[in-house]
């Protein structure tokens, strides 16, 4: 099944004298219970993309499905009614709440329309165990780490159980190790829930733990790599992609060599 | 330098805009005061035939020093917070090397241009308010006169003198803080004060103290009878007195901020530790709200402060207002009360057609000793003076004189009447009715029941010279005594003018004796031409509309005066809110684009906006209010239970004006 389908996508920001053409004629779909990477260089669109996957975002041209609903026929309460229940977002800047401890940071989603869910004591212990997070509960976003901040983010993103994760360099700040554990809690979800998971990177390590990599340069399509063997191969041939993609030629399909 | 200055007024316009239209607002209130105490013809007129020509320029002569005053305060402070809000600019332009003497003469221009605007724009609308306060104060005062705009330049140099110097001041403020900046990074302020915190000792003994110092105070005006008492007994007479106004000013001070920093904090942590899963909306609200009552203490304390002051002044001067009228009607019931001495020059005055009705009312003068409880709980005898009615009388007046209570006697019954509130209130702490008492007209030894005391005289108090006993009629038809005659009479309208102004300067005045053996029954009661020292008097003729007119100029006068600064202050506390409203406002912006992207409901983020302007703009009218409905509280006690309809009147404006600008507020903050 269809979860995304993106459609001819063009957005371009300013008017007239001093446009950039953030993405251009980009179209790709992505199965229900894929977990795809994104990749591509500094100002490639990547972020714009998924803003507007997000409907934080409007396109210029072209359109968005996300299961089988034409973004652009939301109102503005249906895309909130979509972003608050199907949605899971890490935001590229976390995008937390200075006021508010960690614990009130994460189950902020879940509390905008009553009633209040009754397992969320469990549901925060879960999501805070997973990302290491018990110890810093009770703190504030400015007492924490980058790392750390992130790391909440992502806990805020998940705690609601969503279908679509979307999830912006979400190891960015993180060590190896932590990088390692979010990774393979999302490869979970995806596996165990069936959450289509959308990951922008630059990482090829944090890359390899998807299924297929999407590369875009200038806002348009550049190639796709996708994973058929052991994630070592599949590692590899990302980097290979990565060093073409720099290097500027253009490949429309790229399997790795397995 | 021209171009500093020019990038920093468009840079920061808001804030200079801000700046300016408060200095234009006090500059125009000052300059229309300023302008009225110039126009003395004006001044002359209002005056005229109350005896207070000389008094109404001094008092606006003082006013308007209270305005510049507090204008020139207010605004050093506005100058202090707006100024705050660029220090992160100014580290900058030290860290990037600015010479300090460029950044010092670019802030005065900077300050001399916004602050010149605001001066040349609020002289202009003060010399157009300046005739509609000259209109507001005639219609107060009674008076039909006209006026034109007042332009007055020897006002526009007082007060155009007074702000440049100011201005200077500020701009030099403004300097000097931003001078004397840390070039070296600072840490990040803790977010201590503003999130949530775990309930400490320090807050609950904060909390209970503010609510434990502002109940007392409460409790103070609420039985100012009580604790003067106890007082004074503990410190002895003055001192006591004193110790108790300065203690209870310092509870209402430390006792409001308290509230504000402490009780509201740990009640709102109390709850969002009892209520762990409440809605995003709710709990955002109390953690925005908690957020500014620790930021923002002082300045919610200030405009409570503001508003109380506010409140009292309009307040009570409306009562006043009111008061007087009051006073002058329970007085004189009709256009003219006389007594037969007065009766001759009022018929000469009168011509036929004059009177629209005349009631007659005989009374009978008689000593009287009654024992009465005083509010103390100590029994005290009492010899006075009695104008004894018949009942019949009694009731044939009150169908013209609304406001007489109505009264039913039996035969040995009586009904007190006295101006003394320890009698007739029977309410409130030491109040005490004493109904039962037996009360003996000592000269006949006649002794009757006392039902109740009331305080409206048939007629008015003004053809009294003591208190009056409503009798039943065979008891009035059966007492020796001399007969006192009082005569009221409404005139037409048309005669009112001729007559008043006839009867105005004519001086009749009676005498009787109020001595130790008359009062207590031992010789019979005696008319006097003369006062000597025991004799008591009261007035031969009164005059209703006179008497009201010149208390209209009395009060409404002083109304005026207070409706002046009562806008001063007004204004003060609206900017303070709407800029630490707007400081915040930043802040506020980022989380409400998170909230937004996380899916919360629109509507339910518009609702957490108008709660927090609410809360923010309510909670010092609320407080205030209740402050000040407190204090003229203890003003209408002191003014034997005056009518308080216009004090209602008084806050409804005040609240309304300030219903405007949190509207405005909510808005502005809306578009941001
Ligand atoms: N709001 C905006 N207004 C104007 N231009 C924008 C806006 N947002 C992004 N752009 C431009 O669109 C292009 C794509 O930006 P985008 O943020 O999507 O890049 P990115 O791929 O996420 O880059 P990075 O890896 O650095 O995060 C960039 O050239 C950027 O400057
Ligand atoms: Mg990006």
């Amino acid at each position: 099944m269809r979860m995304v389908k993106v459609d001819h996508l063009t957005k371009i920001y300013g008017h007239r004298f001093n446009r950039v053409t953030a993405l251009n004629d980009l179209s790709f779909g992505v199965d229900a219970g894929e977990f795809v990477g994104i990749m591509g260089p500094s100002g490639a669109g990547k972020s714009t993309l998924l803003n507007i996957l997000a409907t934080m975002d409007t396109p210029t041209a072209g359109g968005v499905w996300i299961d089988k609903t034409d973004l652009s026929d939301m109102s503005k309460a249906q895309s909130a009614t979509f972003r608050r229940d199907q949605l899971g977002f890490i935001f590229q800047d976390f995008d937390l709440l200075d006021d508010l401890p960690v614990s009130a940071n994460i189950t902020l989603p879940l509390t905008f329309v009553p009633p209040v869910p009754s397992d969320l004591d469990d549901r925060l212990q879960k999501v805070g165990e997973l990302l290491g997070l018990l110890p810093l509960m009770a703190r504030y976003p400015a007492q924490l780490s980058l790392g750390q901040r992130q790391r909440v983010a992502a806990a805020r993103a998940i705690i609601t159980h969503p279908r679509l994760v979307l999830a912006d360099e979400p190891t960015g700040s993180l060590d190896s190790l932590a990088a390692t554990e979010l990774l393979r809690y999302l490869a979970k979800i995806n596996l165990e829930a069936d959450t289509t998971i959308l990951m922008v990177t630059h990482d090829a390590f944090t890359a390899s733990f998807c299924n297929r990599i999407i590369f875009i340069r200038d806002g348009a399509y550049f190639a796709e790599v996708t994973r058929h063997g052991s994630r070592q191969d599949f590692f590899n041939s990302i980097i290979d992609m990565q060093a073409s993609i720099s290097g500027g030629r253009r490949q429309h399909v790229a399997t790795d060599p397995n | 330098m021209w171009q500093q200055i020019r990038t920093d007024l468009h840079r920061h316009r808001g804030m200079n805009q801000l700046f300016a239209i408060v200095l234009g607002i006090l500059v125009a209130m000052m300059y229309a005061i300023a302008a009225l105490i110039e126009a003395q013809p004006l001044l002359n007129q209002i005056g005229k035939g109350s005896q207070m020509t000389s008094i109404f320029p001094a008092a606006l002569v003082v006013v308007l020093v209270v305005m510049m005053l507090f204008s020139v305060m207010f605004m050093v402070y506005l100058n202090g917070l707006l100024i705050a809000r660029r220090e992160r600019e100014f580290q900058l332009y030290r860290r990037l090397g600015m010479p300090q003497w460029r950044l010092n003469s670019s802030l005065i221009g900077e300050t001399l241009i916004s602050g010149g605007v605001g001066l040349i724009g609020g002289l202009l609308g003060g010399i157009v308010i300046s005739k509609l306060l000259a209109m507001v104060l005639l219609r107060l005062v009674d008076s039909s006169q006209s006026v034109g705009l007042l332009v007055s330049p020897v006002a526009i140099a007082e007060v155009a003198g007074v702000v440049l110097v100011l201005l200077l001041a500020l701009g030099g403020l403004r300097a000097i803080s931003a001078s004397g900046r840390d070039v070296m990074i600072k840490a990040e302020a803790s977010p201590e004060k503003a999130v949530v915190q775990p309930i400490t000792a320090k807050l609950v003994i904060g909390a209970i103290g503010g609510i434990g110092l502002l109940g007392w105070a409460t409790w103070v005006l609420a039985a100012l009878f009580f604790w003067t008492t106890q007082f004074v007994q503990w410190f002895g007479g003055n001192a006591g007195l004193g110790l108790l106004f300065v203690s209870w000013g310092i509870a209402e001070v430390i006792g409001v901020y308290l509230v504000y920093a402490c009780t509201l904090p740990l009640i709102i942590a109390m709850h969002l530790k009892q209520q762990p899963h409440l809605t995003a909306k709710h709990y955002l609200w109390l953690v925005a709200m908690y957020k500014r009552l620790r930021v923002n203490t002082q300045s919610l304390w200030l405009t409570t402060w503001l508003t109380t002051v506010t409140l009292v002044m309009l307040g009570s001067a409306a009562m006043l207002y009111q008061f007087g009228q009051a006073v002058v009607v329970q007085d004189v019931a009709q256009s003219i009360l006389t007594t037969k001495a007065g009766m001759p020059t009022v018929k000469k005055q009168i011509q036929v057609g004059d009177v629209a009705h005349t009631w007659e009312l005989p009374t009978k003068l008689a000593a009287g000793r009654v024992q009465l409880r005083m509010r103390n709980h100590s029994d005290k005898q009492e010899n006075s003076l009695y104008q004894v009615i018949a009942l019949r009388d009694y009731q044939r007046i009150r169908r013209h004189q609304r406001d007489l209570p109505k009264v039913t006697l039996h035969s040995h019954q009586t009904v007190m009447i006295t101006i003394g509130q320890t009698y007739y209130q029977t309410k409130g702490i030491g109040g005490w009715d004493n109904a039962g008492r037996q009360l003996t007209l000592s000269r006949t030894g006649e002794q009757l029941t006392l039902k109740t005391i009331t305080n409206v005289f048939p007629l008015g108090g003004a053809g009294y010279f003591d208190r009056a006993l409503v009798v039943s009629n065979h008891v009035y038809d059966h007492l020796q005594a001399p007969v006192d005659q009082l005569t009221g009479i409404k005139l037409k309208p048309t005669a009112r003018k001729r007559v008043e102004s006839a009867l105005l300067n004519t001086n009749t005045v009676d005498y009787v004796a109020y001595d130790h053996a008359t009062l207590a029954g031992q010789k019979p009661i005696k008319h006097f031409k003369h006062a000597t020292d025991t004799t008591i008097d009261r007035d031969g003729i009164s005059l209703r509309r006179p008497a009201l007119h010149q208390m209209r100029v009395v009060f409404g006068f002083l109304l005026f005066t207070m409706t002046l600064l009562g806008v001063v202050f007004m204004v003060a506390t609206a900017s303070i809110l709407l800029l630490k409203q707007l400081v915040s406002a930043h802040h506020a912006r980022h989380t409400k684009v998170t909230l937004r992207r996380l899916g919360m409901p629109a509507k339910d983020l518009a609702d957490l906006q108008v709660a927090q302007v609410v809360s923010v703009f309510g909670l010092p009218l609320v407080l205030g209010s209740f402050n000040a409905i407190l204090g003229i509280r203890v003003l209408q006690m002191a003014l034997d239970g005056s009518p308080s309809s216009s004090v209602i009147i008084a806050f409804g404006a005040y609240t309304l004006v300030y219903v405007g600008f949190a509207s405005i507020t909510a808005m502005r903050l809306n578009q941001m």
